[in-house]
């Protein structure tokens, strides 16, 4: 017969110690929740998940660009994005459009995007997935995207996309050496 | 100057009265909750943001349908909220790759990690009764099951989580 009185407390005490940390915790601002859209599926992976978590005020603020110089949506030639002082892409202040309006661009099924794109210096990917769409943001060297779902850093080991069966990429634009790439699940 | 949420059009307007209160006030427990059953604080945290979203979609429903208030201390959570956490978290805990220790202690950690590896049911109650110190008509209400059946897990959680421990501690 298992004696479970030990473990009562035990839990007991582990519980308390538990809910004792996580008060601690601080929630993000809540205007973030607003511009969060709510997911009916969720595929990614928990590190997707994570990184889409961290990064999504920067995809939303660069998505908001109805037009953007550099886009190369539908050639496979390099982009060049200027070098600002600003370039890290997970905060909606170091990205700053100013009187831009939010204008999500239409992503095109079927529509796909290979190329090698060149961007600012430093070295950070983020990738996010909502729904079925994949996002992002990347800054840093020079990335290659491929047909197949990847993206390879041009001298670095690839970074697989959430998903293998990615079939369209397309760059939605560029602002201040961050790229932000988006696309369908097939 | 405007801040950048402003620049995207998100105002504080956005938010209903009462949100903002319980998002305060709920957002650490419910990543508690979420972390202790996916077993990674980021997974956690993306999950609890992902639920926070969708019950500020549909706040006053939440508020008003079950009579829940969300910032009552003695609630523990406001139910609508917590069966998506718990949903969601036991899929993520397919998903979830490495555990990380986040904050919590070994000891507390491994508790947690024995939990887990109980049946999703049982892991489920065993944390929303410890950890929540919910009753088990409570536990029936968020799980949508018999009250009987919330205790039948229980003891059968506590009876392996018990006989687990005496095996790897004994």
């Amino acid at each position: 017969m298992t004696d479970t009185s030990n473990l009562e407390s035990r839990a007991r005490h582990h519980a308390q110690l538990t809910r004792s940390r996580y008060a601690a915790v601080v929630p993000p601002p809540v205007e973030q929740l607003v511009r969060r859209p709510a997911r009916s599926r969720r595929r990614g992976t928990g590190l997707v998940a994570a990184a889409a978590a961290v990064c999504m005020v920067g995809v939303w603020s660069l998505l908001g660009q109805p037009h953007v110089p550099g886009d190369v949506a539908g050639s496979s030639t390099q982009t060049e994005p200027e070098q600002t002082e600003s370039q890290h892409p997970t905060g909606a202040d170091s990205i700053q459009l100013p009187g831009r309006p939010h204008t999500p661009p239409q992503l095109q099924d079927g529509w796909g995007l290979v190329g090698e794109y060149q961007v600012s210096t430093t070295d950070e990917a983020h990738v996010g997935a909502e729904d079925d769409n994949i996002i992002l943001i990347v800054t840093g060297g020079t990335y290659r995207l491929s047909s197949d779902g990847t993206m390879a850093r041009v001298a670095d080991a690839p970074t697989r996309f959430p998903s293998a069966c990615c079939m369209s990429l397309q760059v939605l634009g560029t602002e201040q050496g961050v790229v932000a790439v988006g696309g369908h699940r097939s | 100057m405007r801040s950048g949420l402003e620049v995207l059009g998100v105002s504080r307007r956005a938010v209903p009265e009462g949100f903002e209160e319980f998002y305060d006030q709920a957002y650490g427990r419910l990543v508690g909750l979420a972390r202790v059953l996916t077993g990674d604080h980021q997974v956690a945290e993306d999950l609890v943001q992902d639920v926070c979203a969708a019950a500020l979609g549909r706040w006053d429903s939440i508020d008003q349908s079950r009579g829940v208030d969300p910032c009552c201390g003695h609630q523990p959570l406001g139910f609508d909220v917590a069966t998506p956490v718990l949903r969601a978290a036991s899929v993520q805990a397919l998903a979830a790759s490495t555990p990380r220790s986040y904050l919590l202690p070994e000891p507390t950690e491994e508790f947690w990690a024995e939990v887990r590896a109980l049946p999703r049911r049982q892991a489920q109650v065993l944390v929303l009764h410890y950890l929540e110190d919910l009753s088990t008509h409570q536990i029936a209400s968020i799980l949508e099951c018999a009250e009987s059946t919330v205790r039948v897990h229980l003891t059968r959680g506590r009876r392996a989580l018990a006989g687990r421990r005496e095996l790897t501690h004994d």
